[in-house]
């Protein structure tokens, strides 16, 4: 309740929840205002904004519907990047809680097999790694993802490694309990709360990098996304700019907005850290 | 002759290494607890009783030295056979802040030692944790309270708790009450002596302040840098002092009229 209300307490994280609920409510009601497929040709080419109001955003070159896909696309982009930042976290978590438990070699190996990840830049990872196994949705989560575990994975690692020398998981041990168990009822719920203010970090870096990718024609071909839009309105920029423009403020404000929230969260939880 | 001993420690060993300087926490300690008796062992910061205390738990892994429990060699077992027989000697940790998750409820901490030795049938765990809350003197009506939720001598109580539920015949107490308000110490003091006095257990009994081993013990090791200095009833021990050690921590004390 408590961490509710320093939440509310801080206007960045006010507004960014406001920002992203609001996005998320396009994202779930797109397909009940436009609910034929985005990627249909309904109008003339290269309609301009607020001229013909049943394309109130205009159109692109083939004469789609700006808005369809914008509304669209915004699905697109909170799934990528809500799922991708999720199998990261749990990837990272997993790594991040047995190093940190086990120690010795186990330790060693998964820390050196995870700076070996983070030398190579997740984008240029989820690139190659989309180049081979194809576009479509569920590859690129698991490409960005595939980028993104490493972070997790080091503060949970050193999170691990104090809570491990707390008394509580001592008395787990004493009790008897299994090291399965007190890893995962003992530690794990102690090591993610720093997690979760890193969680918007990753989550706006996997919205930029699905977008990226979908710019440079990897994204899911039967999805419309912001980075597929604004590649598209590139062709034209000269004589349309506002078909690459559009997409890429809605990018803008939804980045802004997961970090804004993330802003709220790290606050609301330094409040409960300091009260303990 | 003393009545047989259900834990035997032969020549505990154990040194630190911090920054390179070698620093003995146990050296060549022997302790023998019989059953149902209390033995205090005592000493300053530093003297390695907490070592001695978790070491004899295999919380901390030793250099060399033998710890019999109950007959079976305590050292040699590992993995599900070590998990088993923890159950024979549990542990009461000095703060009980830290020693409950703060996560849990009153119910989870008590539950957690019944669910992993499987010593209750389904659908009768409620009544086992009434049971053992009843014990130690908190109501029932605590049982889905949350640990951060009720008072540190309270905790104490269900930490005190959670080490009875598999039924052990020996008790490592490390400080029990000395993160404890002095208004509740002698509360918790007294239900460990109750105890102690049903049930027979043994209690191995760490401590620095004199004036609480005076209430509790049988008999009392002095440490001092990792080494047994001296070793007796507590009668003699408070009657007459042979090592400097001792005096010292006696020395500490307070006199309070009427004693």
């Amino acid at each position: 309740m408590s961490a509710l209300r320093r939440f509310a307490g801080s206007p960045d994280g006010v507004v960014g929840a406001g920002l992203l609920l609001s996005f998320a409510i396009v994202a779930v009601f797109a397909p009940v205002a436009y609910p034929e497929d985005p990627l249909s040709i309904v109008g003339g080419p290269l309609v301009r904004p607020f001229v013909d109001w049943s394309t109130p955003l205009g159109t692109d070159r083939l004469g789609r519907d700006l808005l369809a896909g914008l509304l669209h696309g915004a699905r697109t982009s909170m799934l990528v990047g809500l799922f991708a930042a999720l199998v990261a976290i749990l990837l990272g978590a997993a790594v991040g809680v047995a190093a940190g438990l086990s120690g010795g070699w186990i330790d060693e190996s998964l820390m050196r097999i995870t700076e070996a990840f983070q030398t190579v830049p997740g984008f240029l990872l989820a690139l190659a790694f989309i180049s081979v196994v194809g576009p479509s949705l569920p590859m690129v989560v698991f490409a960005i993802a595939l980028g993104a575990w490493t972070g997790p994975a080091r503060v949970v690692r050193a999170e691990v490694l104090s809570i491990r020398e707390r008394d509580f998981v001592a008395a787990a041990r004493v009790i008897g309990m299994h090291p399965v168990e007190i890893a995962w009822r003992e530690v794990l719920p102690h090591a993610l709360p720093p997690v979760v203010s890193l969680a918007s970090v990753i989550v706006a870096g996997a919205i930029l990098t699905e977008a990226a990718l979908s710019f440079l024609g990897l994204g899911d071909p039967n999805r419309v996304t912001w980075g597929g839009l604004i590649a598209e309105g590139r062709t034209v920029l000269r004589s349309a700019p506002y078909l690459s423009i559009v997409p890429g403020l809605a990018l803008l404000s939804t980045v802004l907005a997961v970090h804004l929230t993330g802003e709220g969260i790290v606050a609301a939880l330094a409040g409960r850290r300091s009260f303990q | 002759m003393s009545a047989p001993s259900i834990l035997t420690a032969r020549g505990l060993t154990k040194t630190y290494r911090t920054g390179g300087r070698i620093v003995p926490a146990l050296d060549g300690v022997d302790i023998d607890l019989a059953a149902g008796e209390t033995l205090a062992v005592v000493g300053a910061s530093g003297s390695g009783k907490s070592t001695l205390a978790r070491a004899i738990l295999r919380l901390v892994e030793l250099d060399a030295g033998t710890i019999h429990v109950g007959g079976r060699d305590f050292r040699r077992l590992a993995g599900a056979e070590l998990r088993a027989e923890r159950r024979r000697i549990q542990m009461v940790f000095q703060d009980p802040a830290l020693a409950l998750n703060p996560r849990g409820t009153v119910r989870s901490v008590v539950a957690d030692p019944l669910r992993v030795h499987s010593l209750v049938e389904a659908g009768g765990q409620a009544d086992a944790v009434a049971a053992l809350l009843d014990r130690v003197g908190l109501p029932y009506a605590f049982a889905d309270r949350p640990v951060h939720g009720i008072s540190g001598g309270q905790r104490q109580r269900v930490a005190i708790a959670r080490a009875l539920a598999t039924k052990p015949s020996i008790l490592v107490l490390d400080e029990p009450v000395s993160a404890l308000d002095v208004s509740v110490r002698g509360q918790i003091l007294n239900l460990l002596l109750d105890l102690q006095r049903k049930e027979r257990i043994a209690y191995l009994f760490i401590s620095h302040d004199m004036g609480v081993v005076r209430a509790v013990a049988d008999r009392v090791v002095v440490m001092s840098r990792g080494r047994i200095v001296e070793n007796g009833s507590a009668d003699a021990v408070f009657r007459s002092p042979r090592s400097p050690e001792c005096r010292e921590l006696l020395d500490a004390v307070p006199a309070l009229p009427g004693r």
